[in-house]
């Protein structure tokens, strides 16, 4: 299945959204920008109550009201998905097709909403125009089933729980079993071999019946410590289970309870934080000090000096001309004023009232008074301009001029900024720390630990009796089966009889031997692809980025006959995925099995994953991005990725994208302005909105703060 | 000490409208936001000096806004000791005795200057940053 084009009507807060995804086979990959809260789970659900209606979400999502909760109580609202996808079936035979899913929504007051049911319809699309498909769910269903949804449309956090401790290890390991069958399609197999089983217990019980009365006694013992070793085994199945979901629940706890305890005193915490914000309002001032002293330098005399060097050196050129040819005389009115006002001659004599010094200078200004208006003007400014060339001489000499003043203001500003960023940082991460410690919660673990360990005990008592019971079961079972073996062997009975009983025994044996090999056959490939794509990810083990990964020691990776997948060590060991692997391997790990799995069954269907970059960085997410980008060599079926990344995601993989993606759009959330966005939207309520932009641009609708750090150019402004 | 005549003050000053309508967004309006000017004369003033570096001289036409008058420049007063200092080295002394003639002149210069200065400021988050930031640019 390849996705075309989806329009989204009415879903939460994407109200008119329409996207077409890359189908081009050698850039697979279609992305959607997105910054977290700007509607990407939104779109991702919509995605999946498409297909499978409500039942299709998460469970977390189960109860979600699908429209916006800005919707007023009483208005009914229509939601709707549209989905064009092609799908090619197993004779190579490609369809295209729309699927649409509606349903109509009324708020209540209070807080509820009424749904009505909803409405499915999958047309055909062919030249000849469109044909509705009969039962379209059902259809879907077969096409897509639901218990691989997990593959079809998974986020970078719930996409880990193929290797994660988040389920019990049995629901682990049935996910990793279901998502294997269900895509190899050897369930049709295991049906035929249950059948062929069914049918040699018939012929063997009929068998014994003619035989006699003895063997028939012997047949019915058989059958029913047969019966008792099920009943047994079950309850031996359940108890393990029971004891594993313990053991994984009181690990979990005492996993919790050792971060809280290792987060540190609360008290502390809180000065802590309380000074982190104190340092923060400091930084922010001094950004704002920064800026401000920014606004007051761009109108300085300084700035002045800067830019108009030239032309004003020009200028006091005219006035030394001037002054060299006597046109404007060498005192001015200021100076005498000045000097009398000071009581103190330029040459140092005293120009006390009444002496005679005075009285000459007193005479002086007098006569500049007679002198041009043109000239008196001049003269003026030939004094001050001097004064000012001399102050500004003196600012550059002292490093003190704009140039200076400029660097040192972006200095502080830079200063400022790296520090509020750094601040925000610590402050996110110790309230991050201070929420999670919860008393109540300290408590509430430590009982619950005691009392599951308890039970973990009872349980262990427990297995051990089954097992005794279930072990003296099976050595009873022998002996009535070699009972009844004897026993028929000296009955007589009819040729045809035992050979179709001997017959449907052969085909029993058979059915489940070619099951078993089929399944490890699949396994092993999908384990090796594995392998392959997850140590392409991590890199050589001379790799400097293999430090990221937390460590340098993966040998391999493997999927074992329970079904677990297991990650190999140079030293012979394995590691536990959930435990002893850090965020990038997880990621790496899930999707190397993801994209092992998709290869191996050949079926092509789209992968889209929300944010799968989170916690990687570098040549790892190069890598990464490499990986599940690449196109299908010759011979390999057309596969489709739909990512949905952050711009930090984005950052250092833009190349790739370039090269590897046939579509890239920008999903933004008007909520968003103005502490995110940019620009202000026309729109009264909460909405989020599609635009065209790729990873390198933006525009009035998705610019972002601090875009320029990520290298994005505005454009159409 | 010293003190500065002002024989601008009963001039008037314009800036261009399609310059004037864009500039609005730069100005200051109030003490705590931090736009690139804090008023219109230091727009003009920090135009006029890019002009003046670009030798751009540009006469307004007749769609122009005044915005404040020669008065304005006694508020720092070593913007007239600029304005005649450039009056001189560009046209000689005879210029000083005609007031009109030195804002008209300076005006001009603004005009020029305007375009770069504001393709500068257009569409940035921080636009007093940035400006800062492309003044060695502008100075080319």
């Amino acid at each position: 299945m390849r996705l075309l084009r989806a329009h989204i009507q009415n879903f939460k807060l994407l109200e008119d959204v329409s996207l077409e995804f890359s189908t081009e086979r050698d850039r697979p990959l279609t992305v959607i920008r997105a910054e977290n809260g700007s509607g990407k789970t939104s779109l991702l659900y919509a995605f999946q109550w498409a297909f499978y209606g409500m039942s299709g979400l998460p469970d977390s999502a189960k109860g979600l009201r699908l429209s916006s909760s800005a919707n007023q109580p009483g208005s009914s609202i229509s939601v709707s998905v549209m989905i064009e996808f092609e799908i090619t079936d197993a004779y190579g035979n490609s369809g295209h097709y729309r699927l649409i899913r509606s349903v109509i929504e009324t708020p209540s007051t209070d807080d509820k909403v009424e749904r009505s049911n909803d409405r499915v319809r999958l047309m055909r699309i062919t030249s000849a125009g469109e044909d509705e498909v009969e039962g379209g769910d059902a259809t879907i269903v077969a096409w897509a089933p639901r218990r691989i949804r997990d593959v079809f449309f998974t986020d970078g956090d719930s996409v880990q729980s193929f290797i994660s401790g988040q389920v019990a290890t049995r629901k682990r390991q049935d996910r990793v079993q279901n998502a294997i069958r269900d895509l190899l399609g050897i369930e049709g197999l295991r049906t035929a071999a249950s059948d062929v089983s069914w049918a040699y217990g018939k012929l063997r019980a009929e068998a014994a019946k003619a035989g006699g009365q003895d063997t028939s006694q012997l047949e019915e013992q058989l059958e029913s410590t047969d019966a008792d070793i099920d009943a047994l085994q079950q309850k031996l199945d359940a108890l393990r289970d029971r004891h594993a979901n313990m053991t994984e629940q009181g690990t979990d706890w005492e996993k919790e309870l050792r971060s809280i305890r290792g987060v540190g005193d609360l008290d502390e915490l809180n000065v802590r934080i309380e000074r982190a914000e104190q340092d923060h309002s400091r930084l922010e001032r001094q950004r704002s000090v920064a800026l401000t002293a920014m606004t007051d330098a761009l109108k300085s005399e300084e700035y002045s000096w800067r830019f108009m060097d030239e032309s004003l050196r020009a200028g006091l050129d005219v006035l030394a001309e001037l002054a060299d040819r006597h046109v404007i005389p060498g005192t001015a009115i200021e100076v005498l004023a000045d000097r009398l006002e000071l009581g103190q001659c330029i040459c140092g004599e005293s120009l006390a009232h009444g002496s005679e010094h005075r009285a000459q200078v007193l005479h002086l200004l007098e006569e500049q008074k007679d002198i041009p208006s043109r000239r008196q003007r001049l003269t003026e400014l030939s004094h001050i301009a001097r004064q000012a060339e001399a102050t500004e001489q003196s600012r550059v000499e002292t490093r003190h001029g704009f140039e200076h003043l400029s660097a040192r203001l972006l200095d502080d500003f830079t200063d400022a900024s790296d520090g509020l960023r750094n601040k925000a940082a610590e402050l996110k991460g110790l309230e991050a720390s201070r929420s999670s410690i919860d008393e109540e919660r300290v408590r509430y673990l430590t009982s619950h630990i005691e009392d599951v360990g308890a039970k973990i005990a009872q349980a262990n008592q427990d297995i051990g009796a089954r097992t005794q019971e279930l072990e003296q079961a099976e050595r009873l079972r022998q002996k009535i089966n070699s009972d009844l073996q004897k026993a028929l062997n000296a009955a007589k009975l009819s040729g045809d009889l035992i050979m179709k009983r001997d017959v449907a025994q052969d085909l029993d044996n058979l059915a489940n031997n070619v099951l078993s090999v089929l399944q490890d056959d699949y396994v092993d490939r999908v384990s090796e692809r594995m392998k392959e794509l997850f140590m392409e990810i991590v890199g050589s083990p001379s790799s400097p980025e293999r430090e990221e990964f937390g460590s340098s020691l993966f040998a391999g990776v493997h999927i074992d006959g329970d079904f677990n997948i297991i990650i190999d060590t140079h030293d012979g060991k394995s590691l536990d995925p959930d435990f002893e692997l850090n965020g990038a391997s997880k990621r790496a790990l899930t999707l190397s099995f993801i994209w092992a799995l998709m290869e191996v069954s050949g079926v092509t269907a789209p992968r889209v994953i929300d944010t799968p970059l989170g916690m990687v960085s570098g040549g790892v997410k190069q890598r990464m991005v490499d990986a599940v980008t690449k196109p299908p060599s010759d011979g390999q079926p057309d596969f489709q990725v739909i990512l949905f990344l952050t711009r930090s995601e984005l950052r250092d993989v833009e190349k790739l994208i370039d090269a590897r993606a046939g579509t890239v759009v920008t999903l933004s959330c008007s909520h968003h302005y103005p502490a995110d966005l940019v620009f202000r939207w026309d729109s009264e309520y909460p909405v989020s909105r599609l635009c065209q932009c790729d990873h390198r641009h933006s525009c009035r609708v998705c610019a972002r703060r601090y875009d320029d750090l990520h290298g994005v150019v505005q454009r159409d402004v | 000490m010293t003190t500065i005549a002002n024989p601008y003050a009963s001039q008037d000053l314009f800036i261009a409208v399609p310059h004037h309508e864009r500039l609005r967004d730069y100005v200051s309006r109030s003490q705590q936001d931090h736009r690139p000017f804090q008023r219109q004369i230091d727009a003009w003033w920090a135009a006029l000096a890019i002009g003046v570096r670009q030798r751009r001289r540009i006469p307004l036409s007749q769609e122009a806004v005044k915005f404040n008058d020669g008065r304005i420049l006694a508020t720092d007063p070593w913007r007239i000791t600029h304005l005649e200092l450039l009056a001189l080295g560009e046209e000689g002394p005879e210029i000083l005795d005609s007031p009109s003639e030195v804002i008209r002149m300076a005006s001009e210069y603004a005009n020029g200057g305007f375009p770069d200065l504001l393709d500068q400021l257009v569409g940035q988050v921080e636009p007093t940053l940035h400006l800062m930031l492309r003044l060695d640019d502008l100075r080319r």
